[in-house]
């Protein structure tokens, strides 16, 4: 997997936490918690590293990132249920009721800066 | 004693590029413009696609070529080379094209001169899927040689894109490539994709793509004249 993916992504998150974090009067950044898609690539600890890079010398400095992963679930379009999906394995792409493969994805594609914890 | 405080924030890590890529996709409805995203990994033909695809149309629209590279000019001078416009972004180490730089690209296109802009991305079927571009179509190629299980290994890319071009069929007999799998894998993770198997060298295929394309266009362009 390319190993630079998640550096802009970074970048990214480290903006909106500022954003958050200025707003509120911080002095500090504690905790960044970052809700995550099972559909995603991301790789936590290359993260954390690049995390610890960009955010030198701002208030966001030493944060710890805590990752949440989000599992992968499809609605049924025959029955409305919510089902546990995983399209590498047959017996996880179908809906588990009905039987029927006419679903649609609910959740595993969040990327998201859920919340901070500040000083 | 300072307390800690928790704030939840519930906001997207790409919340800022969207909006960029909101405004580009307004700026492109004022001057009734059309953009593609072409995306695929590298080699497996963005640039030749776009060369088959803007010979067609041509006749029709107006286009110009947005093309993303780490670090060359080679697609654009090869578009150029072949009769069409284009212009050149270096993204300077960054493996995809986001809103920021398409933005700066599109200034420096006059847009009423132009129906349609397709944009090349980055050859790479992982961070290109993750940035809207202000692009109104997503389109991406799979070419024979890489197999029909990459959907396995990047599903996001095959989830957020509407097309899914198969390219290189003229040399299917030398690959073990099964093209119901594919399908099958695909209506399971994005059933509204749109499939189509092309060899953007001897042509096989290219007729049914542009005419598809061309009607949404032709679509886009009704919406905003409602």
């Amino acid at each position: 997997m390319c190993p630079i993916h998640e550096l802009p992504l970074t970048q990214k998150i480290l903006s909106v936490v500022l954003q958050y974090a200025e707003f509120n009067d911080a002095e500090k950044v504690l905790e960044v918690c970052i809700e995550i898609g099972e559909l995603r690539d991301f790789v936590e600890s290359i993260t954390q590293k690049y995390w610890d890079y960009l955010s030198k010398g701002t208030i966001a400095e030493g944060a710890k990132i805590k990752f949440y992963r989000v599992p992968v679930s499809s609605i049924c379009h025959s029955c409305s249920n919510i089902f546990s999906f995983d399209f590498r394995k047959p017996e996880k792409s179908s809906c588990p009721v009905c039987g029927s493969f006419d679903s649609e994805l609910l959740t595993g594609t969040e990327l998201e800066v859920k919340e901070i914890l500040i000083l | 004693m300072t307390d800690i405080k928790l704030i939840k924030i519930k906001e997207s890590i790409t919340a800022d590029n969207d909006r960029s890529a909101d405004l580009i996709r307004n700026e492109l409805a004022n001057n009734k413009v059309f953009m593609i995203n072409i995306m695929s990994s590298p080699g497996a033909g963005k640039t030749s696609l776009i060369i088959a695809t803007m010979k067609i149309l041509q006749n029709k629209y107006h286009i110009n070529v947005i093309e993303g590279d780490i670090d060359s000019t080679v697609d654009s001078e090869k578009i150029i080379r072949n009769g069409g416009d284009a212009v050149q972004i270096q993204t300077g180490g960054d493996c995809h094209v986001d809103a920021s730089m398409i933005k700066a690209a599109i200034e420096t296109i006059d847009l009423k001169d132009y129906d349609v802009i397709f944009i090349e991305n980055v050859g790479n079927l992982v961070c290109p899927a993750e940035f809207d571009t202000g692009a109104n179509l997503k389109v991406m190629i799979l070419s024979v040689p890489e197999g029909d299980d990459k959907i396995l290994k990047y599903p996001l890319m095959f989830n957020v894109c509407d097309a899914l071009i198969i390219n290189k069929i003229d040399c299917i007999e030398f690959f073990d490539f099964d093209f119901n799998v594919l399908k099958n894998r695909v209506s399971l993770i994005n059933p509204k994709m749109k499939i189509f198997q092309v060899s953007a060298k001897t042509g096989e295929g290219i007729i049914e793509w542009c005419d598809w394309l061309s009607k949404q266009i032709d679509c886009y362009n009704k919406s905003l004249n409602l």
